[in-house]
């Protein structure tokens, strides 16, 4: 819905006093300016509406003055479209690194940086951090990102849906079903085309195995950072059979490009649905050690217990959805709360915790993987058979009207750190506009604020804990 | 006691010496700290060893526990300050401390007719007093040449001095392992000769003295450790790194007279470090005249080791124990040079590839500073003693306020004794005051007054 | 002729602790690997490295002043030389005089000393990271150390390790509760001194967590197999130590002959082993400890060793 300023500094406000919550602030070139889009949905409803704010002079009202939790999305706009927005508090250059880019300020005697990365000792994304400090004394960490810059929404703009959608599942590689699932979604409705129902339910399966992969890895390395490398490979091993698993069903240990719009690509044989739930009621049987294990090391709950404590007041404030969201009070899970496809007909519970620190992060990943195991089993008992993918209506097929006619779709999906948002806009066959926004978005000033408090030693395990994408963010 | 701790500044009478000895231009500071302090000692040693007569064994630890206490709280508040002269002050405390245990010692001994281990423990507090005058010297001399070159004696804006000061860095590096006791230099000497007389101490027979003795072994290791600790930071930070203003990139070296007055002094702790001996029998016309007792003669040893008491008690030999070093670092470089590469190539150290400022000017922001180095002994160690407090304030997301940093700290010394001593005294005033208008009568009365009480007191007392 | 048999000895441990300290590093590490259920580097990957890194050209950063190319060579030598006087297969070393428990204690000090002051010669952010913490570990390790020499050398009359060793040896010492907690708190130590598990990582690849790694990030080729070696070396110390003071069943006495020697040196092995088996099991079963949970750590071991030495000086007997 095009809006005039008025009706967009209302919108913002609203964000501000957290009676809708923000989801994306994103911009699309035209021949004369920019529109600005702005993504935002009712408190505790998983229902995403649109503004879209036209800026015909390269300048919009700033959305993060009202709202923090804007600012990293408006630099990101502002820079990559040469954007100016009007009284932003923040108006730092984010992804161009041309330029020097001057830190928050920091006063005090004594205080002194430690700067990390953007290149790290061990296998990690790319991205810089900026301590200052006194001692072990953290007094401010700032996060700067851009490093894994790729332009990926530019090079799918303008190109047909199927490639389109294959550059969708490299977003955030750990993330690529739950990234082609929103894709897809979006651009079914879109195209007003709904995927056959077994395909549905194998999209579920697919995510929620990522689920589980994911987890186990997190899980693991977050042991790890916090000085306890056992559990890390011993999760690891975990992580490894269901990839393997992945592998052996479905074609890829990553499950990439195997949802598409329309539906998916690779079906589940009766052999290897057997195989799922075998394999999944023996990891079961494995992981309960393991988080006996957890629960038992006193050494371990020492280091995650009150660490990287998020306050849930910021993370109701930040949007934050997902495992931080969820350790922080927020009651909020798009595959209840969006209530798509297959899970609309799965009574899904969302485990919350109040406590914010590293241990309820952890804990929250493990209720999750419990829940994955249900819906996957759900899933499989009650697979309905029938067609794998809906055709695309064909571009050269289309009445004029409808060729004429450019279509918006947009999907909230719940990956494994939480709500992915994807909106396209689908002109004769081709992705006209798109967003794709990774929950990291959020993450990132979350976890600058949760290290207050917290010593330099303790940054590596409150970081794995929040475990944000730097390539999702990097767009 | 009194009178000598105040003018050594034992802990709680010190708070005076950091305030006074930096004030002094630094040859004058380096007399006040090297022998103004050991006056005072001379003085105490004149007055308790030889004047008072035989002393109750509860001297001794009275004296022990004091100099305890004095080493531990002076390197700490020396850990906490950014001032180089300020530090060596305290630092001077530290050394008091060790000198009084020491003293402690020997008058608890001698109380017991335990006149052998006397003669060592004073030994050791005469040994280490005169250290204290070679390394505190030194050191004081090398802070005057940094205020002298760069104006400045804060510690936060120096670094990288060795690259300008290149000669005059080097006995200060001696002079700071010595002073933080490492071996083979003569601080470790005397705090050697320190430990082997309280390994002597089980055989004291009071059990005031058997319960503290471990403890103040304990505090004496602590100080040497906390020493370490602030002499790596004020020669690392002074000295090594990048400097971290214009001064300390511009500092010039300093004059070839304060250079080999520094060598020299410096030259001096080696030799007294590595033929400890020789200094030992210097002491022993002392213990001789004060305690009528020796400490065995060292010199004629062989390989000049140093034996207090009985070969199988313990012995050290530092100039052995050098030779070993030199010859096993000998050894690796020489076989390091014939077996493996001999070339030394030169790149930025590694910034983790953020390349945005420059390496040198990332530097300059990301080195530790000194209250940074010391902020974890002072969260583990200072937060009870001195209530050492950091508040951080960070804004929340969105405000672009600046996030706030402040520590402080409070001296126990001044907190609980002399600002309450202070207001008394303000309060005492006070009332005073109002004497001056009296009449002459009154005047007279309270002469009168004063008089009978003191001749009741001294009646009373006979 | 009755010097050349105990300067042989003397030389064979020299030679002895070099030798074997990258191997019993390296044991370490293949049994950690093994109980954490990987295959890990092969036993012998430990000199591997060193080869490596001593043919491989040395690049120092800029800036850097002569202490820092100095410091390796430094820490080696005093690692070396304080190893060498820790008794390991027989109880007399030539040397043992020349220096005592205190004076071994503080020359680790010394190298503790040039590897902080080498660590801020670089001017990172890293170099004052280890710097910092490893001042603060040291503060509380070496007191707590010595009220471990104060309780041993109590017990046995001596601060001379070779007096130690033959004391412990004769078994005069019996069972004695000061010597329990002499124990306790010696392996705490060893455990902070040497950068293991629950005081450092020495496998993390986490700058912001690491306390030596911090100190020699920047070092490479000959140097850092000098500071490798080094390192190794002070676990080998710190065994050798805890063996000869504690369970010195086997070793050689004075003037042994060839076959008790052989038989101390088949027993000093054994217990190295065992050493790292114990080792590899503690640091696979805990965690790492929050930085400023360390210090109550290393602070036990300092009660400890206090509580022991009290006990002493109360009662011989304790």
């Amino acid at each position: 819905m095009m809006v005039n300023s008025r009706t967009w500094q209302a919108a913002a406000s609203d964000l501000a006093t957290g009676r809708s919550i923000f989801v994306a602030l994103w911009a699309e070139a035209q021949d004369d300016g920019c529109i600005i889009h702005l993504a935002g949905r009712p408190q505790g409803s998983g229902e995403v509406r649109l503004l879209s704010l036209a800026a015909p002079d390269r300048l919009f009202p700033s959305i993060a003055q009202h709202h923090p939790a804007a600012s990293l999305m408006e630099r990101a706009l502002c820079d990559v479209h040469g954007l100016t927005a009007e009284a932003s508090p923040d108006p730092r250059p984010w992804l161009d690194h041309s330029t020097p880019y001057l830190f928050k300020p920091v006063t005090g005697d004594g205080v002194h940086q430690i700067p990390v990365g953007p290149v790290h000792a061990g296998i990690i994304e790319p991205g810089h951090f900026r301590f200052s400090v006194n001692g072990e004394t953290i007094i401010r960490l700032e996060v700067r990102l851009g490093y894994t810059h790729k332009a990926t929404l530019g090079l799918m703009r303008g190109h047909m849906i199927d490639h389109a959608a294959q550059l969708a599942g490299r977003i955030s590689g750990d993330s690529t079903v739950a990234y082609a699932f929103a894709f897809a979604r979006a651009v079914e409705q879109a195209l007003g085309i709904k995927a056959p129902p077994r395909a549905t339910a194998l999209r579920g399966i697919m995510a929620e195995l990522e689920r589980l992969a994911n987890h186990f890895g997190d899980i693991g390395a977050i042991c790890n950072d916090g000085g306890f490398p056992l559990m890390n490979v011993l999760t690891a091993a975990l992580r490894e059979r269901v990839l393997r698993l992945a592998a052996t069903c479905f074609g890829h240990r990553l499950m990439m490009d195997r949802i598409i719009p329309g539906g998916v690509t690779t079906d589940l044989t009766a052999a290897h649905a057997k195989l799922v739930l075998t394999t999944l009621t023996d990891l079961r049987g494995q992981w309960a050690r393991l988080f006996e294990l957890y629960e038992k090391t006193a050494s371990l709950q020492d280091r995650v217990v009150t660490s990287g404590w998020l306050d849930p007041m910021i993370a109701q404030r930040l949007g934050c959805g997902g495992y931080v969201g969820r350790a922080s009070g927020q009651d909020f899970d798009a595959r209840r709360d969006a209530c798509y496809p297959p899970y609309d007909t799965l009574a899904i519970t969302v485990p919350h915790l109040t406590a914010g620190d590293v241990d309820a992060r952890l804990r929250i990943r493990m209720a999750e993987l419990e829940q994955s195991v249900t819906v996957i089993r759900t899933l499989l008992a009650t697979m309905p058979p029938g067609a794998l993918c809906t055709p695309l209506p064909d571009p050269a097929n289309l009445t004029t009207i409808e060729r004429n006619d450019a279509r918006v779709g947009h999907a909230l999906i719940e990956g494994f750190r939480g709500d992915i948002f994807a909106h396209v806009r689908v002109h004769r066959g081709r992705i006209e506009d798109v967003m794709l926004r990774d929950p990291s978005w959020f993450f990132w000033p979350a976890l600058e604020a949760a290290i207050e408090g917290n010593i330099v030693a303790d940054f590596p395990l409150c970081n794995k804990s929040f475990n944000p994408s730097y390539s999702g963010c990097d767009l | 006691m009194l009178g000598a701790g105040s003018k050594a500044g034992l802990v709680p009478l010190h708070v005076w010496l950091p305030r006074a000895h930096p004030a002094a231009p630094s040859h004058v500071s380096a007399l006040m700290s090297g022998v103004m302090t050991k006056v005072a000692i001379y003085a105490f040693i004149r007055i308790v060893f030889a004047l008072v007569g035989p002393a109750a064994w509860w001297w001794g630890l009275v004296v022990l526990v004091l100099g305890g206490i004095t080493a531990v709280l002076g390197v700490l508040y020396a850990l906490m300050e950014d001032d180089i002269k300020t530090i060596l002050a305290y630092s001077t405390i530290e050394n008091i401390g060790l000198i009084f245990v020491g003293l402690g010692l020997a008058l608890a001994f001698k109380a017991d007719g335990m006149m052998l281990a006397a003669a060592l423990a004073l030994t050791a507090a005469l040994f280490h007093a005169f250290n204290h005058m070679l390394f505190k010297s030194t050191l004081f001399f090398g802070a005057g040449a940094i205020q002298h070159a760069t104006g400045t004696r804060d510690l936060a804006q120096l670094g990288g001095l060795i690259h300008r000061m290149k000669i005059s860095a080097v006995p200060m590096l001696i002079a700071a392992m010595a002073i933080a006791a490492l071996p083979p230099l003569n601080g470790f000497a005397s705090e050697w000769l320190l430990l082997q007389a309280i390994l002597l101490s089980p055989a004291l027979p009071q059990f005031g003295l058997k319960l503290a003795v471990p403890a103040i072994g304990a505090l004496v290791a602590l100080a040497a450790a906390f020493a370490a600790a602030c002499f790596v930071r004020l020669f690392g930070i002074a000295y090594l790194g990048k400097p971290r203003s214009q001064a300390a990139e511009a500092a010039p070296e300093t004059d070839a007279a304060s250079r080999s007055a520094m060598i020299g002094l410096a030259a001096l702790c080696v030799i007294a470090g590595l033929l400890p001996g020789l200094v030992i029998d210097l002491f022993a016309p002392v213990s001789d005249n004060l305690l009528g007792v020796r400490v065995p003669t060292q010199s004629g040893l062989p390989w000049l080791t140093i034996m207090p008491v009985t070969a199988s008690r313990s012995s050290y030999d530092p100039l052995l124990i050098a030779l070993f070093v030199t010859i096993s670092a000998c050894l690796a470089f020489l076989s390091l040079r014939r077996f493996g590469s001999r070339i030394i190539r030169s790149t930025p150290a590694w910034g983790c590839g953020y390349q945005e400022f420059g390496p040198q000017a990332q530097t300059r922001l990301s080195q530790y500073t000194p209250s940074g180095f010391a902020q974890p002994i002072r969260r583990v160690f200072a937060a009870s003693v001195f209530r050492a407090h950091d508040l951080v304030t960070i804004p929340p997301p969105g405000d672009a306020a600046p996030a706030r940093f402040t520590s402080s700290w409070t001296d126990p010394a001044w907190a609980t004794l002399y600002t309450p001593l202070i207001s008394a005294l303000d309060w005492t005033a006070d009332r005073m005051n109002r004497l001056q208008f009296l009449t002459i009568r009154r005047y007279l009365a309270f002469v009168f007054a004063a008089l009978v009480v003191l001749l009741v007191w001294v009646a009373l007392w006979r | 002729m009755a010097l050349i048999t105990p300067l042989l000895l003397q030389l064979v441990q020299m030679a002895l602790v070099l030798a074997i300290a990258p191997l019993l590093a390296g044991l370490v590490r293949v049994l950690k690997a093994r109980l954490q259920r990987r295959a890990g580097p092969p036993l012998l990957q430990f000199y591997r490295d060193l080869a490596k890194l001593i043919i491989k050209d040395a690049i120092v950063a800029t800036g850097t002043s002569w202490i820092y190319r100095a410091a390796p060579y430094v820490i080696f030598a005093a690692s070396w030389v304080s190893a060498s006087l820790v008794p390991s297969f027989g109880t007399n070393l030539l040397f043992s005089w020349s220096g005592d428990l205190i004076v071994i204690v503080a020359l680790l000090g010394t190298a503790r000393f040039c590897q902080m002051l080498a660590a801020l010669d670089l001017g990172t952010a890293f170099g004052g990271l280890g710097a910092s913490r490893e001042a603060m570990f040291a503060s509380l390790a070496e007191p707590a150390m010595l009220m471990i020499v104060f309780t041993v050398a109590l017990i046995a009359g001596s601060s001379q390790l070779s007096v130690i060793a033959t004391f412990m040896h004769s078994g005069a010492a019996g069972l004695r509760l000061s010597l329990g907690l002499g124990l306790v708190a010696l392996v705490i130590v060893a455990l902070a001194e040497t950068g293991r598990f629950p005081v450092d990582n020495p496998a993390t690849h986490l700058e912001l967590t690491m306390v030596h790694e911090a100190m020699v990030l920047d070092y490479t080729g000959r140097h850092l197999a000098l500071l490798d070696l080094a390192h190794a070396l002070k676990l080998t110390l710190y065994m050798s130590l805890i063996a000869c003071i504690f369970v010195p069943f086997g070793m050689a006495g004075p003037g042994a002959a060839p076959a008790s020697l052989a038989l101390g040196l088949l027993a000093y092995l054994g217990k190295l082993v065992l050493g790292a088996v114990l080792l590899a099991i503690f640091e696979t079963a805990i965690a790492k400890m929050r930085v400023f949970r360390v210090p109550n750590f290393i602070g036990a071991a300092l009660m400890l060793g206090l509580l022991g030495t009290l006990l002493l000086f109360v009662s011989a007997t304790l």
